[in-house]
């Protein structure tokens, strides 16, 4: 699967790729960093809300951030449609997350999964399933 | 074969149409009823993709209904998932809301966004507040010309706004991140020679979201003589705290030199029941 680098202000390219969350009989389109240099994949928690799941329901974890500062997140089994694929991962959902238009997708619940190769130059990311 | 600013004009008559006929009815509704009304009307539009490009959040539509101390319409940025519609938030009589869509002409790619504060409430202070930010919105469009620069926008709004009204500020939505004031944005292909919007819905609405010149004070784009771009802000009351942010979202248009100022409010005002606004 291929996915075009999205563009961001002032003059960024950064490898947020289309998802789908899925639980509940419920999709909910949204996007996704691929970061390598998150542990997990971590979403905002108004997702869980449209998915019909309550947030604290799930395994309350915290983690440190760049800033130092801890932030509470709930882990929540949960499908994640990629190019169309459904799989079947353990994610985080923090509330109050950045003004960003994105969720993270990292080693748990993405890197093991896929092979990720970047291409900034191409402006493309690929990605294979890991058989 | 109607012309860019002809069907930009046309676009947004459809989306004020699309918002008369779907925000009736609506007392007691949820923000996602709401939404889903307008969803089905859009269906009706063959002439409009039937979602928007501004998506997330879903559709390309949002629905914000608040009760004081209306914190939720100080929203961050409309593409986070807590400011997408709810099921649980309701249109009550002192509610005071947001409506938006980002609707987008199937054959041009021309955009033609719609979007303003709701309120049918008794409270004069607040309806006054509303018709105070629609006509300095509005004026900030009237002073628009040919040859002017964007910059030369934002300091005529901010000499406007001065001692009068506090901007909302949006996150992450301008080009540059320090920027005092985003007025607004260049409907993308409206004036650019050989613009092309890519084969996919995808890729229209990541060309649309790139590619749109902001209204901000470091901005020097000079307005062209045929060109679009929207007008908009979300204002709260300087010396009254207790006001909301009220957002209205104009659409100005150059057509050879031609100046045409899209409002496009007074049926939806009267549907609503904000008639107030159109006296």
């Amino acid at each position: 699967m291929k996915f075009k680098y999205k563009k961001y202000p002032p003059n960024f390219l950064r490898p947020v790729i289309p998802i789908t969350l899925v639980q509940n009989g419920i999709e909910v389109s949204y996007q996704a960093l691929i970061d390598s240099g998150s542990d997990i994949c971590i979403f905002d928690a108004g997702l869980l809300e449209i998915l019909e799941i309550n947030l604290t329901s799930g395994e309350r974890r915290e983690l440190i951030g760049a800033t130092g500062q801890p932030a509470v997140f709930y882990f929540h089994l949960i499908g994640i449609k990629v190019g169309g694929w459904k799989y079947n991962i353990k994610a985080g959902f923090m509330p109050r997350t950045a003004a960003l238009d994105y969720g993270l997708v990292g080693q748990q619940g993405f890197f093991n999964i896929f092979t990720v190769k970047f291409d900034l130059i191409k402006e493309e990311i690929e990605l294979k399933e890991i058989k | 074969m109607p012309g860019l600013i002809e069907t930009i004009i046309k676009t947004r008559e459809t989306a004020a149409d699309i918002f008369a006929k779907s925000l009736t009815n609506i007392d007691g509704l949820s923000e996602l009823e709401i939404k889903e009304k307008l969803v089905s009307e859009i269906k009706k539009h063959n002439e409009i993709f039937t979602e928007g490009w501004y998506n997330p959040p879903p559709s390309g539509i949002a629905v914000l209904l608040d009760q004081k101390p209306f914190d939720r319409l100080k929203y961050e940025s409309l593409r986070k998932p807590e400011f997408w519609p709810k099921k649980n938030l309701r249109l009550e009589k002192e509610t005071v809301g947001l409506i938006f869509f980002s609707p987008i002409d199937r054959s041009t790619k021309m955009i033609a966004d719609i979007g303003f504060t709701i309120y049918r409430g008794n409270n004069e202070k607040i309806k006054n507040h509303l018709k105070n930010t629609y006509a300095v919105i509005l004026k900030i469009a009237e002073h628009t010309k040919v040859g002017m620069e964007f910059s030369e926008i934002c300091s005529f709004a901010l000499g406007l706004y001065k001692n009068k009204f506090k901007i909302t500020k949006w996150v992450a939505i301008s080009s540059d991140p320090n920027a005092a004031i985003n007025l607004g944005h260049t409907v993308p292909g409206s004036f650019e020679k050989n613009f092309t919007f890519g084969e996919n819905f995808e890729e229209i609405k990541e060309t649309i979201r790139t590619k749109r010149v902001p209204i901000i004070e470091t901005e020097h784009f000079k307005i062209p003589e045929t060109c679009a771009f929207t007008i908009e802000s979300r204002l709260e009351g300087l010396h009254n705290p207790n006001m909301p942010s009220a957002y209205f979202h104009f659409i100005v248009c150059f057509d050879k030199g031609q100046k045409t100022i899209l409002q496009n409010y007074s049926q939806i005002f009267s549907t609503v029941g904000m008639g107030y606004m159109n006296s």
